[in-house]
């Protein structure tokens, strides 16, 4: 009965490991009642997703979309007015304050203007929640210096807030999060004040966080490079509703919300040029070239699509617009390709009989 | 100026210290609690208590509106209940504390509602429960704003002092109005103005060396 497992079984079994939820959205909803007004705003409407252990959470969408309340709901730090958040198995919607206290030190957060404290030194800021949490003196003193190693300020740690610059000040307040060893960090704009080379130096910590220590980690953001560069799964937040959630490889190149599509034209290039547009048509008769959407996902998509496609037509193929790179670490190619009319069957079967999606969204004289 | 005389200035100095500094300390020890809870205690914040908050507001005020040569003579049977007499140096410090501890509540409720509420937030997001934010977040944030709002008050307390003369306080003011006043000893009230400049200034350069040495916000140079 004890028969010796293999090691690529091993290996098979962790990575089909089942993923357990770490925070659950269930039906929820909040409602504010501004200061001395009698109508109530709705900040969340009936918001349900799951976030498992382990993963790179994003959530974008537009300000006002109610992405702040949404993630301050994860620490109580907002209470919901309907519909249970659920943290590691605790529904934390039932939690008085003074209970909740212990989830939000197991819960860390990062913010986008950092939050640091003027009057303590970067070691100071990163001591602060050990002490709240109470820990001794040694233990802090213990502590505090490799995390600034980790997040590579080491010589900076007499240094006040207003010495470093704004990437520092980020890295200090992931060092100071990082100190109670959260399960969960949630992130708030975390990059959104940094400019795009500090951002990616950012982001890069907070993947090696995530991958390294196995923290959970869930950010809010407007930016949608900010997604594709770290998180493995996206909900798209819009006026208070989850209007698409999923892998964010899926989300990218199939979206199903015009919002959505909004948001990934950008990575994915998929792009129409104005005057290209403008005569775009839906009638195949009149026009004689056929517009094609192809995306894939494949380890050598690029290659595989020109290869396939020049085998199927030849130089019948014009390329309109698109981007081959990178989302969420997994190749992808999303092109808009032009071909005669009559040969757009030809095209999609092709591509289909290769497994890749392709489907056509207009046609053009 | 004869000898006696600058000994008589020098010995209302001293009194004028005394009062204004203990007056001071006693200001602080009761108006920074109370400064505080102002600062925290209104609707949806750290120790809601709106009512009590508005309660308390009203009688800070109240207090504060009222003129302090007023606030020495109505409160002489609370001087001498507290100070055994209401006459004298001693007794002068019961007025200028009950005239500072709302004075300072307000200074430092003002440099509290300063610190940046995102602080508050990172703190509360870190588990501090709300006595722990007062201690280590508010206070020490809102240091170098409460080192210049209590400079102003010892400069205001100075200011006050001088009244207490009135019910036999003692102190540079006294002097000057008894000498310099009534016994046509124009030299003498030159004196005392001129020490008190002195002192107004002394207190402001410490109190604004004292602010910038705690105030981190700006890189040192």
């Amino acid at each position: 009965m004890n028969a010796p497992v293999r090691t690529d079984q091993l290996i098979a079994v962790e990575g089909l490991q089942a993923p357990t939820p770490i925070i659950q959205f269930e039906s929820v909803s909040k409602t504010f009642r501004p200061r001395g007004g009698t109508e109530t705003v709705t900040a969340l409407k009936d918001v349900s997703f799951t976030v498992q252990r382990g993963d790179m959470f994003g959530v974008i969408g537009r300000s006002g979309a109610g992405k702040s309340t949404l993630i301050r709901l994860i620490n109580g730090l907002e209470r919901a007015t309907a519909g249970r958040v659920v943290v590691d198995g605790i529904d934390i919607t039932a939690l008085s304050e003074r209970d909740l206290i212990h989830i939000r030190r197991k819960t860390g957060m990062i913010f986008q203007h950092f939050n640091l404290l003027s009057s303590r030194t970067a070691f100071g800021n990163v001591a602060l929640p050990l002490e709240i949490a109470g820990r001794s003196r040694e233990e802090i003193q213990r502590r505090v210096p490799p995390l600034l190693e980790l997040v590579g300020l080491s010589d900076k740690h007499d240094r006040y807030p207003s010495e470093l610059s704004g990437g520092q000040k980020q890295r200090i307040g992931i060092a100071r999060v990082l100190a109670t060893e959260p399960s969960v960090l949630l992130c708030d704009e975390a990059t959104s004040a940094l400019d795009p080379e500090t951002t990616s130096s950012i982001l890069a910590l907070l993947s090696d966080v995530n991958r390294t220590l196995g923290v959970t980690i869930i950010l809010i953001t407007h930016e949608i490079p900010v997604i594709q560069e770290i998180c493995n799964r996206v909900a798209v937040l819009e006026a208070g509703r989850i209007i698409e959630h999923g892998r964010v490889l899926d989300v990218f190149l199939k979206p199903s919300h015009p919002i959505t599509e909004n948001f990934v034209r950008s990575v994915t290039g998929l792009e129409l040029p104005e005057s290209l547009a403008a005569r775009l048509g839906s009638d195949p008769q009149s026009s004689s070239k056929a517009i094609l959407q192809v995306t894939s996902a494949e380890a050598n998509a690029g290659t595989l699509l020109l290869n396939r496609l020049k085998a199927a037509l030849g130089d019948r193929l014009e390329f309109v617009a698109g981007r081959t790179g990178t989302i969420s670490g997994h190749p992808f190619a999303a092109w808009l390709i032009s071909v005669p009319t009559d040969s757009s069957a030809a095209a999609l079967n092709a591509l289909s009989e290769i497994g890749q999606d392709a489907k056509v969204i207009g046609y053009a004289s | 100026m004869p000898l006696e005389i600058a000994k008589i200035i020098a010995a209302a100095t001293v009194d004028t210290l005394y009062m204004v500094a203990v007056g001071a300390s006693l200001g602080t020890l009761f108006g920074l609690p109370l400064g505080v809870f102002l600062a925290t205690s209104g609707r949806g914040e750290l120790f809601a208590a709106p009512v009590v908050n508005k309660v308390i507001g009203a009688i800070v005020n109240a207090t504060r509106s009222t003129p302090f040569i007023i606030l020495v003579v109505a409160i002489i049977p609370f001087t001498r209940l507290v100070a055994g007499t209401s006459i004298g140096t001693t007794a002068a410090i019961v007025p200028l504390t009950v005239a500072a501890t709302p004075f300072i509540a307000r200074v430092i409720e003002s440099a509290i509602r300063e610190v940046d509420h995102g602080l508050v937030e990172a703190a509360r997001a870190m588990g501090a429960t709300p006595f722990q934010i007062v201690r280590k977040v508010l206070i020490p944030e809102a240091l170098p704003a409460i080192t210049m709002g209590l400079t102003l008050s010892v400069v205001s307390l100075l200011g006050y002092s001088a009244m207490v003369g009135a019910v036999g306080g003692g102190g540079l003011g006294d002097l000057g109005i008894r000498y310099g006043y009534q016994r046509f000893m124009p030299d003498v009230m030159a004196a005392v103005v001129v020490v008190l400049i002195v002192l107004v200034q002394g207190a402001q350069s410490i109190g604004d060396r004292l602010s910038r040495h705690l105030n981190k916000r700006l890189p040192r140079r």
